[in-house]
């Protein structure tokens, strides 16, 4: 990956709502910012992203569904599908960090990573198939 | 004083009080710690002050197993010896590397780190470090503008390492081993064979040969060897006329357990914002230089089975580019100039993109002492008669599985921090499989081959570094190490030979 080629989080955000993709694909999340690692979309480019969450789902595959992984990802939060997008920034943020404090890690194509940005690379690679 | 031994009448006899056969690190440590004092003291070494080709061929050798350094390549046979080409990084052994970890078979040594502490100190000036201090808050203050990655401690410390110059030996110390006055220096006196009395108890002599063909013979009290693993083992093995199996050698233990450290590109780690990460690269302070290596706490190595081992870490786009050290032998056909090993690698920095944001981590890890890492004796001989070595390098799985944690647990360390996020290489990603890349390259870094014990079952030295069985002889530096441990070994072995200096004291 180079450097320039990484996406800022408010660039990948607009992006992301403005991505055509989203219109036509067969998974809407009910709020489009669970789609971005928190972190991730500092270092990752959007290639990285998809071929993680794909190495992911090939890893796990008791969990390559979107229904299933959106339900893991809100695990009982309080977040609607208004939600504002810092919010659930705030909240994903927040739940990656519990889950580096808790172990809750798991190695995807060589990253390390929180089970929570591995889930959502997941999904957005099911939201970009 | 010097004297040649190629010039001495055939067939001299040299006596002293006590015989230091090896004048490299140890060696000329062992020796200065005599320096004055009355007893008369005969230091032995190979070659002579130079370089000599005709003299570093006689450590050629065989290497099977795991792709290994040429054996002619991987000590310098002349007066200071591999400190000619040291880069002078310079660690203590943590605490639980002397200690027995169940989880590491044939761990624990019989002494502990609080044994070697006061040695530590004192070596410090024969490889003109700073002060004995090794703790991060120290060096923090020291290093300008620099600061720590903030994770918690009893999971990833900072391990600090100090950088000699790095001394040479052979420059340092020439003139005063050669002007002192009870120090006597025999250059061009390859020690061939060691011969002990008839019930194999006491040595009586050694002989010694160079390649003008001469042959002599040295008497002392004690003997010390001080050649390192691969040539203290040889030795011992070839002096085999009496003792069948080689001396030291009633349990087959002679030459076991050698072991390098696993120095390898591992991960990449990549931080949320630009960190020039000034304390883990090389610092100036104005004085010595020092940097902080990441290292797995004692409970993480205790909870998760592991080794121990430390990430340095180097801009990512230098290390991207950076051969792997078995490889960068390969380029250069002798390693006479470490230096020149050094200069065909060096490169600028291709991507700056990545500049201050991803860095290379980079594995040093011990060994898992294994007795079929050994070295033994090859059938053809070298031109002096005596037979040369043949090294069989050998690894283990808990190696691997513990360079994959090391970076799990940083890993995790650095996410919970929300600093970066690590991404393991290639050969490191798959739980399953234990194989070893091309890459797989160690140190320079020789150690075990004539392992202490307090059990002569176990070991071949005493805890005092006393060959068992043979009351005046001895060995001096890394190869009586039991565990690797993470750092460099020059250090500690010279401490280990400054300990073993001050028993000898008490008993000559």
């Amino acid at each position: 990956m180079k450097r320039r080629d990484f996406i800022r989080l408010s660039a990948f955000s607009t992006a992301l709502l403005g991505v055509p993709f989203i219109a036509g694909c067969h998974y809407k999340p009910g709020n489009a910012v669970i789609l971005q690692p928190v972190f991730l979309v500092h270092i990752m480019d959007k290639k990285s992203l998809l071929e993680t969450g794909q190495q992911y789902l090939k890893q796990v595959p008791d969990e390559a569904s979107a229904n299933k992984l959106e339900k893991l990802l809100m695990d009982n939060s309080a977040l609607t599908g208004s939600a504002d997008a810092e919010s659930v920034h705030n909240y994903f943020s927040k739940k990656t960090a519990d889950d580096f404090a808790n172990k809750q890690t798991v190695v995807v194509d060589g990253w390390v990573l929180s089970a929570t940005e591995a889930r959502q690379c997941a999904l957005f690679s099911l939201a970009e198939s | 004083m010097h004297v040649d031994a190629r010039n001495l009448e055939n067939n001299s006899v040299i006596e002293g009080d006590i015989c230091i056969i090896g004048a490299g690190a140890a060696g000329i440590s062992m020796a200065m710690e005599w320096n004055n004092k009355k007893q008369k003291i005969i230091l032995l070494e190979g070659g002579g002050f130079e370089y000599d080709d005709k003299v570093q061929e006689l450590y050629a050798g065989k290497t099977t197993g795991i792709p290994y350094f040429p054996l002619k390549a991987i000590r310098l046979h002349y007066f200071g010896g591999t400190t000619g080409h040291w880069a002078g990084f310079c660690a203590p052994f943590d605490e639980i590397d002397f200690k027995k970890r169940d989880w590491v078979p044939h761990s624990g040594w019989p002494i502990t780190r609080k044994d070697l502490d006061p040695f530590y100190e004192r070596t410090h000036s024969y490889v003109d470090l700073g002060p004995y201090e090794y703790s991060a808050d120290y060096w923090l203050k020291q290093i300008p503008d620099s600061k720590l990655l903030p994770l918690n401690e009893k999971i990833v410390w900072n391990k600090m390492w100090q950088f000699s110059p790095p001394t040479r030996f052979g420059k340092k110390f020439r003139d005063p081993v050669v002007q002192s006055k009870n120090i006597h220096l025999y250059t061009y006196a390859n020690v061939t064979n060691i011969k002990a009395n008839d019930h194999i108890s006491t040595i009586r002599e050694v002989t010694i040969k160079n390649y003008a063909g001469k042959e002599h013979i040295v008497r002392a009290k004690y003997f010390v060897l001080a050649c390192c693993s691969v040539q203290n083992a040889r030795l011992l093995l070839a002096s085999n006329q009496q003792a069948p199996k080689g001396l030291g050698n009633d349990n087959d233990l002679v030459g076991r357990f050698f072991m390098e450290h696993l120095e390898m590109k591992s991960a990449e780690l990549w931080l949320a914002e630009p960190d020039a990460m000034k304390f883990y690269l090389w610092s100036m302070t104005g004085g010595t230089r020092a940097r902080a290596e990441l290292a797995i706490s004692e409970e993480q190595q205790t909870e998760h089975k592991i080794l121990n081992g430390t990430a340095s870490m180097v801009p990512l786009s230098q290390g991207r580019h950076m051969k792997p050290f078995i490889d960068m032998y390969q380029h250069v056909k002798d390693s006479t100039d470490f230096k020149t090993i050094r200069d065909t690698t060096k490169h600028e920095e291709e991507d700056k993109s990545t500049r201050d944001i991803a860095y290379m981590l980079h594995t040093r890890i011990e060994q898992s002492p294994n007795p079929n890492s050994r070295v033994t004796l090859d059938t053809e001989k070298d031109s002096l008669g005596m037979p040369r070595a043949s090294l069989n390098w050998d690894l283990t799985p808990l190696e691997k599985r513990s360079m994959r944690k090391i970076y799990e647990i940083i890993g995790q360390e650095l996410g919970r921090a929300s600093k970066g996020r690590v991404r393991l290489l290639d050969y490191l990603r798959d739980e399953q499989d234990m194989s070893w890349p091309k890459s797989t390259g160690g140190g320079w870094h020789h150690m075990g081959t004539t392992r202490m014990s307090d059990d002569p079952k176990h070991g071949v030295v005493d805890a005092n570094c006393k060959v068992y069985g043979v009351d005046n002889l001895f060995v001096a530096g890394s190869s009586c190490y039991v565990t690797a441990a993470a750092p460099n070994p020059t250090l500690t072995l010279i401490a280990l030979t400054l300990r073993l200096s001050d028993h000898l004291k008490k008993m000559a």
